[in-house]
């Protein structure tokens, strides 16, 4: 009979404190998973989002709230509205350096658009000219845009398939396609060709609720491919220089501000599993130092029956680390479990293209907070519980409760 | 067996210095039954206490076997009790976490080469204090009676040549009493050495000799050689 | 197993089959019943809402092993309650793997999709838990009875 027995003995002899000292760690290292699965996985996702953006260089109005509703299109699809006049995109093409230049102009739809509920974000582009938008086309997608009169393209999470109608602005487009899964906002966005959009506008007038106002000739963004080895700060400084009334974001520029809104959510994340994380190692540490106090007859008996102090740390040791131990893994498991299950809402509500990080990651950090979690558990029990031991072993038994 | 020389205690609280033990010498021989008896708060359980090398004394010096128990370190002294001393108490009989049979076997865990736990030994012992039946029973399924004989049964486990008791039927109904006085009556037969603190006067007549002490002090001994009358 | 954990375990389950009762109804609501128009008595109930009464009725199974092990804690009803909790886990996982009734809330994006069905599987797994705990920690006491 070792200590491992006799820890395990106690926990299972005495389930409703094992409970109680495990219930706090539990909930603690599901949260602290979750939270930090979350962060590592809304984190791997901007950096996906910005690799698949197709452009080195996007071109917008100038302006800080641009810049930032610019960002928000591109990472979760909500609409964004704002136009550059024709000329800009002339300036653009002309600097040296640009290998591809490719417009779009974005539209928000009518709240009560006849085919869904809420906005969406509608994106007006040329397909001669697209480098972003085609390749995530599915099947022969491609082949029926060049058939079909107005078509649409919607992103994975809209709720239209091919062949289905869906009315804008008075005017009734036909999906011939749907996009790939992109883990972006091009999930969430309706894409349509330039033509049908300035024929839309024209028809809006007569035939929409409310009519759109768009100027032949504005566009909202202008996408940009670099020549290969082009220095894209060099590029852009170019670019800006040539036409001063807008301004350039660069890929890395949208990971930097996805990034900044993040790291403010994850500073009051970490700052609120910090506080659970102390008052469940408290909790746990104030029973498991009670529960050794009520059984310091039984210690004294056990070093009556020559047991050594050191035998008797070890047992206390053991026995917390069996609790600690447990309810770390399970609650990181735990946490782990509900990001997977409800990584669809905490996306949606994050407004995240992807809340879970890799198999690779989130092992890893099951793993680690599981081992280090354990670590400060033991340490936070074990602490209060030395002074108890250093009491004489027949004090320990006369103050003890008899049994 | 036991030789107890000038042993003092004291403990310093926030009413100044007590004196549990006031400079208390014995010897106890081989096979004897001493029983110790006073008043609470005489320093009985103390004298027990520093004896079985559970409380360390203030002063002195106790032998057990020609061996001083307070100067070994603590973890010599720890093999030593659980291979030389059985205890029974009435504050702490058993480990509530584990079952009669576990109990009686734990203090083999403790022995220094520790092989596999000699099951049938702890079996007899605990069909000698009639527990048979009970064996994988939790000590929250025994009466005080039954838990006081799996503390002798477990006390005895490692063969000790000496048993301390402090108070071991305290709690007890008279029936039970004389049950678990019988079986210390057969212990001492069959050659244990036993010391056992009672503030019960009757208890003591099953010993073969008795320690009175009040205030720190063996104030009177009965059954003892001349030579041992001078350490007290 | 002492009878104040078991009543402990008890309240548990009562509040774990109380989930499983109402998350489809209050806190991940789904599709009820689609109504045609205001004056229209034909209302086409959706397999999404049997989704629904099901998880219902299974929660308030779910709290009636709760109730009975809190009012009779004995080493039998731990065993038959155990098991019986295992069994409506694994049917609460069952039905929102769309296995029982079949694929329910077609749209993936929706919030029985997204929301019900993740937090009924979820729940499924702990009531499998505490059945296992009930059982596992009773088998022994059951067998020697």
């Amino acid at each position: 009979m070792n200590g491992w027995y006799l820890a395990l003995s106690q926990i299972k002899r005495n389930p409703l404190r094992s409970a109680l000292m495990a219930i706090g760690i539990v909930i603690a290292a599901a949260f602290m998973t979750a939270v930090a699965l979350l962060i590592v996985g809304v984190n791997e996702g901007i950096t996906n989002t910005v690799k698949r953006l197709g452009a080195d260089i996007m071109v917008v109005p100038r302006g800080e709230k641009i810049a930032r509703q610019f960002n928000e299109a591109l990472l979760t699809g909500k609409p964004a509205t704002f136009y550059l006049a024709t000329a800009t995109i002339e300036k653009v093409s002309r600097v040296p350096g640009v290998e591809n230049i490719s417009s779009q102009i974005f539209v928000e739809t009518l709240t009560n658009a006849r085919c869904c509920a809420g906005k969406f974000f509608i994106v007006a582009f040329d397909p001669d000219t697209d480098f972003t938008v085609k390749p995530w086309l599915k099947d022969e997608a491609g082949l029926s845009i060049s058939q079909m009169e107005d078509w649409m393209i919607v992103g994975d999470r809209i709720l239209l398939r091919k062949g289905s109608e869906a009315q804008f602005y008075g005017t009734t487009f036909t999906v011939a396609g749907v996009l790939e899964p992109t883990g972006t906002g091009m999930d969430w966005t309706i894409y349509i060709s330039e033509k049908s959009l300035r024929k839309m506008v024209t028809g809006s007038g007569t035939k929409a609720e409310m009519p759109l106002r768009i100027r032949q000739g504005d566009y909202s963004s202008i996408l940009v491919k670099a020549q290969a080895g082009a220095d894209l700060i060099d590029l852009a400084e170019k670019i800006e220089q040539a036409a001063p009334e807008i301004q350039v974001i660069l890929s890395s520029t949208v990971a930097k501000l996805a990034r900044g809104q993040l790291f403010a959510t994850a500073y009051v994340l970490g700052c609120i599993v910090a506080g659970l994380w102390i008052m469940a190692l408290v909790m746990s540490g104030v029973i498991f130092s009670m529960a050794v106090r009520e059984r310091r007859s039984q210690i004294g008996l056990l070093i009556a029956k020559g047991a050594n102090k050191n035998f008797i740390f070890g047992m206390l040791t053991k026995e917390s680390i069996l609790i600690a131990a447990t309810s770390c893994l399970s609650g990181c498991l735990m946490g782990l479990l509900i990001v997977f299950s409800f990584r669809e809402l905490l996306s949606n509500a994050l407004g995240a293209s992807d809340v879970l990080p890799t198999a690779a990651t989130a092992g890893l950090f099951v793993a680690a907070f599981s081992v280090l979690g354990t670590a400060t558990a033991v340490i936070t029990a074990i602490m209060p519980v030395i002074p108890i031991l250093r009491t004489e072993p027949y004090e320990a038994i006369k103050q003890g409760a008899a049994t | 067996m036991i030789s107890a020389i000038n042993i003092t205690k004291t403990y310093t609280g926030q009413d100044g210095t007590i004196t549990a033990l006031g400079g208390v010498s014995f010897k106890v021989r081989r096979g004897d039954f001493v029983a110790v008896i006073g008043r609470s708060g005489t320093g009985k359980s103390t004298l027990l206490g520093v004896t079985g090398g559970l409380l360390k004394p203030s002063s002195g010096e106790v032998f057990l076997d020609g061996q001083s128990v307070w100067n070994l370190d603590e973890q010599s002294r720890a093999r030593f009790r659980g291979q030389k001393i059985g205890f029974v108490f009435q504050n702490a009989s058993v480990i509530s976490s584990l079952t009669v049979l576990e109990n009686v076997v734990l203090p083999q865990s403790f022995l220094p080469k520790s092989t596999t736990a000699n099951m049938s030994r702890a079996m007899n012992l605990i069909e000698s204090v009639g527990l048979g039946h009970r064996t994988h029973a939790y000590p929250d399924q025994l009466s005080g009676g039954e838990k006081r004989r799996v503390a002798i049964a477990s006390a005895l486990m490692n063969d000790p040549p000496l048993l301390l008791a402090d108070e071991p039927t305290g709690d007890l109904d008279s029936e039970t009493e004389s049950e678990i006085m019988s079986l210390f009556a057969n212990l001492w037969q069959s050659g244990t050495t036993i010391i056992m603190v009672t503030h019960n006067q009757q208890l003591a007549n099953y010993a073969n000799r008795i320690f009175k002490m009040d205030d720190g002090l063996i104030i009177e001994s009965s059954g003892q050689t001349e030579a041992e009358d001078s350490f007290s | 197993m002492t009878n104040i954990a078991s009543r402990v375990v008890a309240v548990i389950v009562a509040v774990l089959g109380l989930s499983v009762a109402l998350i489809p109804k209050y806190i991940f609501p789904i599709c009820e019943s689609g109504n045609l128009g205001f004056f229209s008595s034909y209302s086409p109930i959706m397999r999404c809402f049997w989704f629904g009464r099901i998880e219902l009725f299974m929660g308030g199974l779910v709290v009636l092993c709760g109730l009975t092990l809190f009012f009779r804690p004995t080493p039998d009803s731990h065993f038959a309650i155990g098991a019986l909790l295992i069994g409506l886990g694994v049917v609460i996982i069952l039905v929102s793997m769309n296995v029982v009734i079949g694929s329910t809330c077609g749209h993936k994006g929706s919030l029985c999709q997204i929301g019900t069905k993740p937090a009924e599987r979820i729940i499924g797994i702990i009531i499998i838990i505490s059945g296992l705990t009930l059982t596992i920690s009773n088998i022994k006491r059951y067998k020697a009875k």
